[in-house]
């Protein structure tokens, strides 16, 4: 399945407009006001002026939040959206309820202790945005993200993202029964999404620091086949060649 | 089973039984439901007359047989023989025919007890194709049988017949006819011989696959097993379990040893590969079959994980594989395709 873009001229918008620069123009508007983000529970909250609302909304970090506030707009990140901008993108502060700014290892053993599977979520997650793909979370498909090419909405997403890391066990337990396979792919096909598998290797890293260069991503997709709809396009073809 | 005696007929008790003569025995019937009439299936029992055709093999083997035979004659049980039934196939036990199938249907003494065509076999089946993307599965509903499918009766004209020898696990093709030999059955000499797992295998998910496909019109071989003997010579990286190498002498039963070997000698893992399958394609050829468009492998119990995957991507070689997963009477394949995300600018 191909990038489906939304409309006529969103593909050309998009490539007029790459992510890569819109992120690149976040972090250093991030930077340059010295933005803090606020620890709480499983998010970050954030707020931030006009000019930083505008560009994480291109490059789809977080959700605004309606406030009463005029001056400040604030945005609710996840774990792994406030981490990358944190620990890859390096302009952002995390303080934790102590008023006290966390540096990368107490963050990282805070948000592992909040979700099990946060560093293989986060390696996911940070596999796709360095690609500059853009990731948000996956809940309403019952699946972990969802990928698109661009801005939600030029494109439609292309990956409905699963993380699985054989070395925990599999502690995300999805596709371990068959049922489960067939329900997931189910829902990706009719919404028009391609099941795609990150399978994260620790190789013998653990994840009592944040040691993510060693972590290894391998991609799969899931598709069905149809035995039926493969044999329509087929014509009689000579022995020995397909 | 109760067999009897009468003129003209022969109980299989006894040890002279002249070839061409008529058993008659009683065989349990099942009778399919008929829903419109509230009628339960129920079992009878029927006297039918079979023809002795070889003089060999004793009641022993024979009592064996007719509890598959039984299972047969319950419309769902096709079991040791459904394999080969699909395929026009009369199967004969040394001096008795007990069994007959012909492209889902059972005959005996020639004449078709219960049965399907084989197009009837794929639709009923259960939908199976789920297209990818935005329709709507188009058979939600689940498939219910009438009993107009079971009465359909099949008369089929080429029927070929094979012998079924014990000690080999095999069954012995003597007279071929029809078009399908060229996409079925092992090559040796001028005899085809078409390989049955007996009481191991010829699991009836693997039968349900092969019938699928082989109903679409692909071609589909057995994974490991080579299509003729003579290549087998000099064998190629595709019969990968064959655990030693051995020189075949181009020997009847000597031939036969080494591909039931190949069976043996197949891992068994949760999942293997099971099938070669080839394009629908008229004109292939068992002397030169080309590589299988994939390789079809049927897990087990649990979806394959990825270690398994990898193992088996190394032992095809670079051909495809596809899973298969089959419930319920329904089919699904599936592709696990490594993939490399593109870096979007």
């Amino acid at each position: 399945m191909g990038p489906r873009w939304k409309g006529k001229g969103s593909e050309a918008k998009a490539l007029a407009d790459p992510i890569s620069k819109i992120v690149s123009q976040l972090q250093s508007t991030l930077i340059q006001s010295d933005c803090h983000g606020l620890l709480s529970g499983c998010s970050v909250l954030l707020g931030v002026e006009t000019e930083q609302t505008e560009l994480l909304n291109r490059a789809c970090f977080g959700r605004p939040i309606i406030t009463a506030e005029k001056d400040k707009q604030w945005f609710q990140l996840g774990m792994e959206e406030a981490f990358y901008l944190c620990y890859t993108l390096k302009c952002l502060k995390i303080v934790g309820e102590d008023e006290c700014t966390k540096n990368e290892e107490e963050l990282w053993n805070y948000m592992k202790s909040k979700i099990e599977t946060f560093p293989t979520f986060f390696k996911a997650y940070s596999h796709l945005r360095t690609r500059n793909w853009v990731v948000r979370p996956g809940s309403q498909y019952g699946v972990d993200f969802v990928a698109y090419r661009h801005h939600p909405a030029l494109v439609h997403s292309e990956y409905a993202v699963l993380v699985l890391s054989e070395e925990d066990d599999n502690v995300n337990g999805r596709l371990r029964v068959w049922s489960d396979f067939h329900c997931t792919l189910r829902l990706c096909g009719s919404v028009a999404k391609t099941l795609l598998v990150l399978h994260i290797g620790k190789n013998g890293a653990g994840d009592v620091s944040p040691c993510l260069e060693r972590y290894s991503v391998e991609e799969r997709t899931i598709t069905r086949w149809s035995a039926e709809q493969s044999r329509e396009g087929k014509t009689i073809v000579k022995n020995g060649t397909a | 089973m109760s067999l009897a005696k009468h003129n003209n007929m022969i109980s299989p008790l006894d040890s002279h039984c002249m070839v061409g003569e008529l058993l008659e025995c009683e065989m349990p019937k099942v009778v399919p439901a008929q829903v419109a009439f509230g009628q339960a299936s129920r079992r009878t029992m029927e006297t039918i007359r079979i023809p002795v055709l070889e003089s060999k093999l004793s009641l022993n083997e024979l009592g064996l047989e007719t509890i598959n035979l039984f299972a047969i004659m319950s419309y769902h049980s096709f079991l040791a023989f459904g394999y080969i039934g699909l395929y026009n196939l009369e199967l004969l036990w040394g001096e008795w025919l007990v069994g007959a199938t012909s492209s889902g249907s059972l005959s005996i003494g020639g004449r078709t007890v219960c049965g399907m065509d084989v197009e009837d076999w794929a639709s009923s089946s259960g939908d199976t194709s789920d297209s990818e993307g935005y329709v709507q599965d188009r058979n939600d509903e689940e498939h219910y049988f009438t009993s107009d499918d079971i009465h359909k009766l099949q008369f089929r004209k080429n029927i070929s017949r094979a012998k079924w020898d014990e000690e080999m696990g095999v069954a012995e093709v003597v007279e071929k006819k029809g078009g399908m030999w060229t996409t079925t059955g092992i090559v040796h000499g001028n005899m085809y011989r078409k390989i049955a797992e007996g009481k191991n295998g010829c699991y009836w998910e693997s039968f349900e696959v092969h019938r699928h496909l082989r109903s679409l019109g692909y071609v589909v071989g057995r994974h490991g097993v080579p299509w003729t003997m003579k290549s087998v010579k000099n064998a190629s990286a595709s019969v990968e379990d064959m655990s030693e190498n051995k020189v075949i002498i181009d020997q009847k039963f000597k031939g036969l040893h080494l591909v039931n070997e190949l069976f043996n000698n197949m891992q068994i893992n949760e999942v293997r590969p099971a099938f070669d399958v080839y394009p629908p394609n008229s004109k292939f050829r068992k002397s030169s079959p080309g590589d299988p468009i994939f390789v079809l492998c049927l897990p087990s119990g649990h979806p394959p994980s990825k270690p398994e995957i990898e193992d088996l991507e190394r032992r095809c070689n670079g051909i495809p594989l596809k899973f298969c997963h089959v419930e319920h009477g329904r089919v699904s394949f599936f592709s696990f395709n490594r993939v490399e995300l593109p870096v979007i600018p």
